[in-house]
């Protein structure tokens, strides 16, 4: 136990009969999600005594999915949501996943207000497990083509790490969570640990033929996903079973079928005995030692009672997703860091960026009839790498964009009619032409403009700043949208789909829900904030391995990268701790 | 919010109080609902209670705007069936109530633009009340919980 002075903290639990124990710990993550998961879990299985903080409510792998088992009937308005609550929610509204059935895991509008100095839609998720009970659940690993990007194409900063750093983290998490897919031979993909694929189905295996035998670099694939096709006794050690194909994942998976903290690493952490996961602990700082020039513990406000309390620990990592990550930085203020911790190089806050979701693509097919799909596919199709700018720079843009590809075939009835005939139609439904979908996941590029700062001015009912979020898209993504739409287009057309309609949809950034960056890491403390081990190049017992670390987005989905770059970090920092003192 | 009762309609009073707008449209959802979709094949449709649906969305779902567009279609078609049929659609027979329907069902603007737009979306939610029902869902099979498989070459065979 470190000796520190007697203050009021320590009056205080003096006089609340408190221990010490309560309130140190050897290690503090900051937040339960998809990072937060996994650095509870590799935190506890090295011993050290860590204190989970979740700014929501608890949510309990089963016990605590209230609709998971319902039909759509039981649903009052069929799992629309309704008029009221749409206007209450603008924002939240726009989110695909945002249904009657699955609401409840949603921050709505009015509960965390934040300023939009330029449009942006911020999807969250604030209960233990956060956003990886609602993510989409694909998984990609980056290759140096991605790690490359900014030192070859003269944008942010040079990544610290490339793919030889982070593969054998990307194998040990796979291995653990489950992830199914195809050894597809890629360079710009690398392969992995995969169980059985997903496959595509007919429609989208003869687009694939179709556009690879006449594009030598571009390659249609069983989109990879965090779905148990076959697990392993290590999933099912963890009491997880094979996903059943229900597609009703953001209820939360009775059959732990998918990978989120709630059902994989939070129960694990837990079983070593080594966790306390503490729900409803709003994070408002970190607590910065002048003196010893490191992290003392952090500062929480309590959600419900709004009582503050200050935890201690050797090691932090803040794990909060992106913006508040940036947040919880800035609001850390100290006579060394006056403008945020770590923030020397004043870079924290700064280049930010996102996916490009901004257009989709339709169209029907007339051919295959005598062929439809049985069951679901939890995976959702295919997945197309990006094909832009990969061994050199070749078009107006910068960078480029990853797509998906899918069919299916509705079911039809025809209801012109009323009466006796509709009814027949209704209960005898036919199957309409295959209709194929496809949308963009463009890489848009960290720029120095897109930023979060703190109100001066107002804050939230815990007394921490808001948030303003000022990111936007520019030509770079307009140009990319627009080669998107023509490519997927004349890549359907060459197929012989029809009806083929390219859409780009005026919508602000966020609802990709992928935004990256303000903590970025970096070479030089100068231009960055964290080294190449998500360590703060200011404060050595601090890590950020979630989304604000990234210095780049790439295309591909990025929770698979933060959770291998969380278990890399740890195990890093609990070495170096032992080494030294942190 | 997943539990959210649907909002029932209340009965006509005997007394005579002239009926609230909701009354009113429960009214004519009720009517119109046997004859979209009539009982057969083995399904008796009151079973269903589909009426409520169409009442829970037609109360939940829609704007204030849209709302409003349903009560003046509602009177619209009164003023239509009283100047025409010298009684409101209510207690018109049922075969004067089908010869109406058909009219609304072909989008005959005759009977009033907004009766014309409250018929297609009570159409349209006594379809998905339909579609969606245990009775489709669960008892026939036709939406599976839990699927447990996935086949991209299913073929059909004629």
């Amino acid at each position: 136990m470190s000796w520190y002075p007697v203050g009021t903290m320590d009056i205080i639990r003096l006089l609340h009969n408190m221990r010490d124990k309560d309130y140190i710990y050897d290690a503090i993550v900051i937040g339960s999600g998809i990072s937060g998961g996994w650095a509870a879990k590799e935190l506890c299985e090295r011993g050290l005594k860590t204190l989970v903080l979740e700014r929501g409510r608890d949510v309990t792998h089963i016990k605590d999915y209230p609709t998971t088992n319902m039909y759509p009937y039981e649903f009052a308005h069929r799992m629309e949501l309704p008029y009221a609550v749409k206007q209450e929610n603008p924002i939240v509204s726009r989110c695909y996943a945002f249904r009657e059935d699955t609401e409840h895991f949603f921050v709505k509008d009015n509960e965390h207000p934040y300023i939009q100095d330029k449009p942006f839609d911020w999807i969250r998720g604030y209960q233990v497990g956060g956003k990886s009970l609602l993510w989409a659940r694909q998984t990609q690993r980056w290759s140096d083509y991605d790690f490359e990007g900014p030192a070859r194409d003269g944008f942010a900063v040079d990544w610290p790490i490339r793919y030889r750093d982070i593969q054998s983290w990307y194998d040990y998490v796979e291995k653990f969570i489950g992830v199914s897919g195809n050894n597809d031979g890629l360079e710009i993909l690398p392969d992995g640990y995969f169980q059985k694929a997903y496959p595509l189905n007919i429609v989208e295996q003869f687009f694939r033929e179709k556009i690879e035998s006449r594009y030598s670099d571009r390659h249609v694939i069983s989109a990879r996903c965090a779905h148990l096709s076959n697990p392993t006794d290590v999933q099912l050690g963890q009491g997880r079973v094979q996903c059943q194909n229900r597609k009703l994942c953001e209820r939360g998976c009775p059959f732990g079928g998918y990978f989120s903290s709630n059902s994989s690493t939070l129960p694990y952490a837990a079983k070593t005995g080594n966790m306390t996961l503490r729900p409803h602990s709003v994070v408002s700082s970190i607590i910065f030692d002048e003196a010893t020039q490191k992290a003392k513990g952090v500062m929480v406000v309590d959600a419900q009672t709004n009582e503050s309390m200050e935890y201690h620990a050797k090691l932090i990592f803040v794990c909060a997703s992106t913006i508040n990550t940036n947040l919880i930085l800035l609001n850390s203020t100290s006579r060394t860091y006056p403008t945020g911790l770590g923030n020397s190089s004043g870079i924290l806050g700064r280049y930010l960026a996102f996916h490009n979701y901004s257009a989709n693509i339709r169209a029907e097919y007339e051919g295959h009839l005598d062929y439809r799909t049985d069951g679901k596919n939890p995976a959702g199709g295919g997945y197309i790498p990006r094909f832009r700018n990969v061994k050199k720079q070749e078009t107006a843009f910068l960078r480029g964009y990853a797509t998906t590809v899918n069919a299916s075939r509705p079911e039809v009835s025809d209801t012109k009619g009323i009466g006796d005939h509709l009814r027949e139609s209704l209960l005898n439904p036919r199957l309409g032409n295959w209709r194929i979908g496809s949308h963009i996941m463009g890489e848009t590029l960290p720029k120095e403009s897109n930023t979060v700062t703190l109100s001066e001015t107002q804050k939230d009912r815990w007394g921490i700043p808001l948030v303003r979020i000022a990111i936007d898209y520019d030509e770079n993504d307009r140009l990319m949208t627009r080669d998107y739409c023509d490519q997927m287009s004349e890549m359907f057309a060459y197929v012989g789909f029809k009806n083929i309609e390219a859409k780009v949809k005026d919508q602000a950034p966020g609802l990709d829900i992928h935004e990256m960056g303000g903590a970025r890491m970096g070479h030089d403390p100068k231009d960055s904030v964290l080294n190449k081990w998500n360590q703060l190049h200011d404060c050595k017992n601090v890590f950020v391995t979630d989304g604000a670390c990234m210095t780049s987005v790439s295309t591909q989905n990025p929770s698979l990268t933060f959770m291998a770059l969380t278990a890399r970090a740890v195990d890093y920092a609990v070495r170096e701790m032992k080494k030294f003192d942190l | 919010m997943a539990f959210i009762p649907p909002l029932v309609a209340l009965q006509l009073n005997s007394c005579g109080v002239s009926k609230s707008d909701w009354e009113l449209i429960h009214d004519f959802v009720r009517d119109v609902r046997e004859i979209v979709l009539p009982s057969g094949d083995g399904i008796v449709m009151e079973h269903l209670h589909i009426e409520n649906f169409v009442m829970t969305m037609l109360r939940d779902c829609f704007s204030p705007e849209d709302q409003k567009r349903f009560f003046e279609g509602q009177q619209a078609l009164n003023t239509y069936c009283r100047k025409n049929y010298r009684n409101s659609f209510e207690t018109l027979s049922k075969e004067q109530q089908k010869e109406i329907v058909l009219r609304l069902n072909t989008k005959d603007e005759d009977l009033g633009k907004e009766a014309v737009f409250l018929f297609s979306k009570v159409k349209a939610k006594i379809i998905q009340g339909f579609q969606q029902s245990e009775l489709l869902m669960k008892d026939m099979g036709k939406y599976e919980l839990v699927p447990g498989r996935y086949n991209g070459y299913y073929k059909i065979i004629a």
